[in-house]
């Protein structure tokens, strides 16, 4: 499955493959954790790396908004690494000409003495209510609105007959909040063990499975 | 008198103080080095080695020009930093008799700040090292200076680290000082090993023009007589059918510790030794205090004062792991206990050599097999030990991350110009072969980047200046390089810490996420509970309990060698032959009687596959016993080639003896019969193939992406502030599978999975003899005996051809 819907106090989601999800009440694309510049980081402290594989990124980004046209984009932080380097001009660009409205919950890696975040055309938030959510970075509890949050990068475990185990990226919902998978390539991710009230929707290269 | 007389005579008067007399391997070996040739010295521990080198060198160091007595004129390299103390203290002892305006000292990592800092004004003249501290000496600035009086290096054990990446980081340092030092001369020493001769050659380096270097080969004599002792319990119902603790033994064990001065008690694993401790302690309390425990995650100090205790016969017993398995000549040793499989002969015989010192002693090694199906192992490793009978080892070739570390060193140090550092490179024989597109590949690599240059856009490390020097300008680069170099390639190592702030010794981290705060574990003997994790630090304070969890570690599961494999086939195809079970089975009897009643003991002519359904789901055993590393190989090999017959998920597991493939659904073994699956073609393809499923070339690219450099586990000092770039291997491992996958190191980490961990030679032969048995498929209602030690295994690989989405149906979340 490319996408799957589902409804979140009320209003209507889907979950799209490419590891966003899309608020349709609001014509919001959301996704989290980034990391652009990740590897020109490595690269520029002496760790030699490739760098093509963030391009995709920025490509997947684009196909959504293809697709999507949404009117605006809230980033849940980690959009950047680390502080300024070549890999981030791609991203500029494309923030300064495009129409649409971005927003930026500020994550533990963005890194905003940088002017040229500044400059550019986002706007930046520690955290953000809008309808019955609170979108942050961190995972918050004890809040009356339902957290729609990124920074774990959740992966989950699945165990099959005959020993046979298997780890997925993952959508993470539970009651009262919904933690997002890392949209960046190259950026590894996090176990977290369910409770029989959550559920998760993961994430393989044949697309969605809800569990 | 001529020259060689003086030296005799100068030289005896050591001797003959102590009532000693030379042997024939020593005044073989100090006539070849005082002839200024290069070489390797083969004599068993505790038989004088050190003295079969030593004096020659201090000798001709006194006959030579006095100016040059000032500086450091010889380094002695010993793979294990625990060995460092023992040859200071016997180099030492001859100093002070002979020449004492010669002075010996060690540095590793073990080395204090203080003697760090007055070692960079003034070597000693005689430096004891390990391979990492050495090249970690070739990344000081002015090196070449400091090192160019050396005329002689040492390095002991070298069999040790003929088989492994640091042998080939030891043969690029040495080849570097011999190009700047053409006089240097290499003497190693080495333990008995099926290849002495490729030993010598390897150590002693190439001409440009791939030829070897000379050098003299020199044998003792001294061979030991051993003696092995297999301790089983009275009853066999009281052995287990696996496992590997051996802990029903305890009882049989205290009366050998009684009867013996001294004893070393050798187990396999960390988590074993410490287990064992505990144990033997309870279950003979008048002990404590003459029993310590010596491995690898133990603080220093507290290993120091062990093998001090030892030497000074202040201890009882000693459980160890290989930790203490090298050199140091333990002399109040008297005794030795082996817990478990040792794996190889020559492990087993060298350990067993450790007592018995002098060389008309007997050495005398007890084995107490930990599960039933050793006893089988027990019966052949008496067999080899009446024959004398080595296996050899193997050389790592063209290990690119080794060299990649190594070129970087001399960038941060001194520099390097391309065609100086090539004739280093072709010198050694690890890369004697390496091709011009390979050199050039990773000069490419180190300064600008692989193939695709765009995108390595902001990529720097090594910088070309203008007169062609290779050179490392940054600063935050060689700092990290240097710490890079002595890292230890294992899981992430966390502190052990009271909270006083004492360090206990290191941990790993997947175990110690395992625990929450308030939980009991055993570690060095001792209880802790655990306070707090701070960063890389784990705090505990010591706790009262008398149960908690046992460390364990990852690491270090070792294969059978392909000797030992042989002896164990054959013993288990002769317990057919003979009617009546030979004297060293029969407590087996019982359990060789239920394996014939519920399958077969196979024969020569014989292959054995057994069906069977758990709850688990639906096992088929193969029973090659080929050792775990071929079985490793055949195992993702047969789970390939089912996978393309039938949509199937495997889950595969395997030791000595043989492998399994666990599925979900019944496996019909007639179709591996009739499709002619042990096919001996097409191996190399389909490893490939299946490898590329599965894990094998991701763990071997661990190592490798921490050697290379790729990834940076952090400063000791300041590990937080390196946060961003650290990063797991196998991330980057996917980065160069998808975008670069002509990637020298993404590459090597296949080649070493087919050359040294599948062996894939070994694995062709394993074929070759199967098409020539019966295959027997034995469908059977419940685990056999010999079954058993396999199923239960806990480490496991997978391999699967069904549609992720039909797997993932069949799978259940784990849950909290």
């Amino acid at each position: 499955m490319k996408q799957i819907k589902k409804k979140i106090k009320g209003q209507q989601f889907i979950f799209d493959y490419r590891k966003a999800i899309y608020w349709e009440d609001t014509s919001s694309l959301i996704l989290s954790d980034v990391h652009v510049g990740k590897l020109n980081h490595f690269q520029k402290n002496g760790i030699p790396i490739p760098s093509d594989g963030s391009r995709d990124n920025l490509v997947n980004i684009k196909n959504l908004v293809n697709e999507y046209d949404p009117t605006q984009i809230y980033i849940l932080g980690d959009l950047f690494h680390s502080s300024y380097n070549k890999e981030w001009d791609d991203w500029l660009i494309y923030f300064s000409k495009s129409e649409i409205k971005f927003t930026l919950i500020l994550g533990n890696h963005d890194q905003y003495d940088s002017k040229k975040i500044l400059n550019s055309n986002i706007t930046l938030m520690n955290q953000l209510n809008t309808g019955p959510f609170l979108f942050t970075h961190i995972p918050v509890k004890g809040f009356d609105e339902y957290n729609i949050c990124g920074h774990v990068h959740p992966a989950v475990k699945l165990r099959g007959l005959g020993r046979q185990y298997m780890k997925l990226n993952c959508f993470y919902i539970s009651d009262n909040q919904l933690i997002l998978p890392a949209f960046g390539t190259f950026t590894g991710s996090h176990i977290l063990k369910p409770n029989k009230t959550d559920h998760v929707i993961c994430l393989t290269s044949d697309g969605l499975f809800e569990l | 008198m001529n020259k060689d007389n003086l030296y005799h005579s100068w030289v005896n008067t050591f001797f003959s103080k102590r009532n000693w007399t030379a042997l024939p391997f020593q005044q073989e070996a100090w006539k070849a080095i005082l002839k200024d040739d290069s070489g390797l010295v083969n004599a068993p521990t505790g038989s004088g080695k050190t003295l079969s080198v030593l004096p020659p060198i201090l000798w001709k160091k006194l006959n030579s020009q006095k100016t040059t007595k000032s500086s450091l004129f010889c380094i002695w390299i010993t793979p294990l930093r625990s060995l460092s103390k023992q040859i200071q203290l016997s180099i030492q002892d001859f100093l002070s008799d002979m020449c004492d305006e010669f002075s010996v000292e060690v540095r590793n990592g073990d080395t204090s700040l203080k003697v760090r800092a007055r070692q960079a004004k003034k070597l000693p003249h005689i430096l004891i090292t390990t391979p990492e501290s050495f090249q970690l000496l070739i990344c000081s600035k002015g090196w070449k200076k400091k090192m160019e009086r050396v005329d002689t290096v040492v390095v002991d054990e070298w069999h040790e680290l003929m088989g492994s990446k640091r042998g080939v980081q030891l043969e690029l340092c040495l080849s570097a000082l011999r190009f700047y030092n053409s006089n240097l001369k290499t003497w190693g020493i080495s333990a008995t090993i099926g290849n002495l001769d490729e030993a010598k050659n390897v150590l002693i380096g190439k001409h440009l023009d791939g030829s070897y270097v000379k050098g003299k080969l020199i044998k003792s004599s001294t061979r030991k007589q051993i003696e092995v002792e297999v301790v089983s319990p009275k009853k066999i119902k009281e052995l287990p059918w696996r496992g590997h603790l051996g802990l029903h033994l305890v009882e049989d064990l205290i009366p050998i510790l009684e009867r013996s001065k001294t004893t070393l008690i050798f187990t396999n694993t960390r988590s074993q030794c410490e287990i064992w401790y505990q144990h033997i302690l309870s279950a003979c309390p008048e002990f404590s205090g003459l029993l310590a425990m010596h491995h690898g995650s133990i603080e220093k100090e507290i290993r120091l004062w062990v093998e001090d205790a030892v030497r000074k016969e202040k201890l009882k017993a000693v459980i160890c792991t290989s930790s203490l398995d090298l050199g140091v000549d333990f002399y109040p040793v008297e005794t030795i206990v082996q817990i478990g499989g040792p794996k190889g002969v020559a492990r087993f015989l060298q350990r067993a050599g450790r007592s018995g010192h002098r060389p008309d002693q007997i050495s005398k090694i007890y084995f107490l097999p930990t599960h039933a199906i050793e006893l089988i192992e027990a019966s052949a490793l008496k067999k080899a030990a009446k024959k004398s009978y080595t296996e050899p080892r193997i050389p790592y070739v063209l290990s690119y991350d080794v060299l990649i570390q190594f070129l970087v060193s001399l960038a941060v140090s001194d520099g390097f110009r391309a065609n100086e550092a090539l004739s280093i490179v072709r010198k050694t024989h690890a890369f004697s072969n390496i091709s011009d597109y390979e050199w050039e590949w990773i000069l490419t690599y180190i300064t600008k980047g692989a193939t695709s240059l765009s995108a390595y856009n902001e990529y720097k490390k090594v910088h070309i200046i203008d007169d062609g020097l290779f050179k490392v300008l940054s600063r935050g680069i060689a700092m990290r390089h240097r710490v890079q170099i002595g890292t230890i390639v294992s899981d992430n190592h966390l502190n052990l810490k009271l909270l006083s702030g004492k360090r206990l010794g290191v941990i790993e981290e997947w175990f110690i996420s395992k625990l929450k705060k308030g939980d009991v574990f055993l570690f060095g003997g001792q209880y802790w509970e655990l306070f707090q994790i701070q960063q890389m630090d784990v705090l505990v304070k010591k706790s009262k309990s008398k149960k908690g969890k046992v460390v364990s570690w990852m690491g270090g599961r070792m294969s059978f060698t392909s000797y030992m494999s042989d002896l164990l086939r054959n013993e288990i195809y002769s317990i057919q032959q003979n009617t009546s079970y030979a004297k060293t089975l029969k407590p087996l009897s019982f359990l060789l009687d239920m394996q014939k009643e519920l399958s077969i003991i196979p024969k020569e002519h014989e292959f054995l596959i057994e069906s069977f359904q758990t709850s688990e789901g639906f096992h088929t055993v193969f029973y090659a016993f080929e050792g775990r590393f071929v079985h490793e190989a055949m195992s993702h090999l047969m789970a390939y080639r089912i996978s393309l017959l039938i949509p199937i998920s495997f889950s595969l597991a395997y030791n000595d003896y043989g492998f399994e493939l666990l599925s979900d659904q019944f496996l019909d073994v007639n179709q591996i019969i009739e499709n002619n699956l042990f096919e001996a073609t097409h191996v190399k393809d389909d490893l490939e193939q299946s490898i590329n499923a599965s894990e094998i070339a991701r763990r071997k690219f661990r190592d490798i992406a921490v050697i290379s450099g790729l990834v940076f586990s952090g400063m000791p000092s300041n590990r937080k502030r390196n946060k961003d770039l650290q990063s797991g291997s196998q991330l980057i491992f996917e980065v160069f599978r998808d975008y670069e996958p002509e990637n020298l190191l993404y590459k090597q980490a296949f080649f070493e999975t087919f050359e040294y961990q599948l062996e894939e030679e070994r694995l062709i032969k394993a074929l070759f003899k199967i098409k020539k048995q019966n295959i027997v498929w034995k469908n059977i209602e419940k685990p056999s005996p010999f079954s058993f030690p396999i199923i239960t295994d806990r480490l496991r690989e997978k391999l699967s051809s069904e549609e992720l989405g039909e797997r993932i149906k069949k799978m259940q979340l784990i849950y909290q």
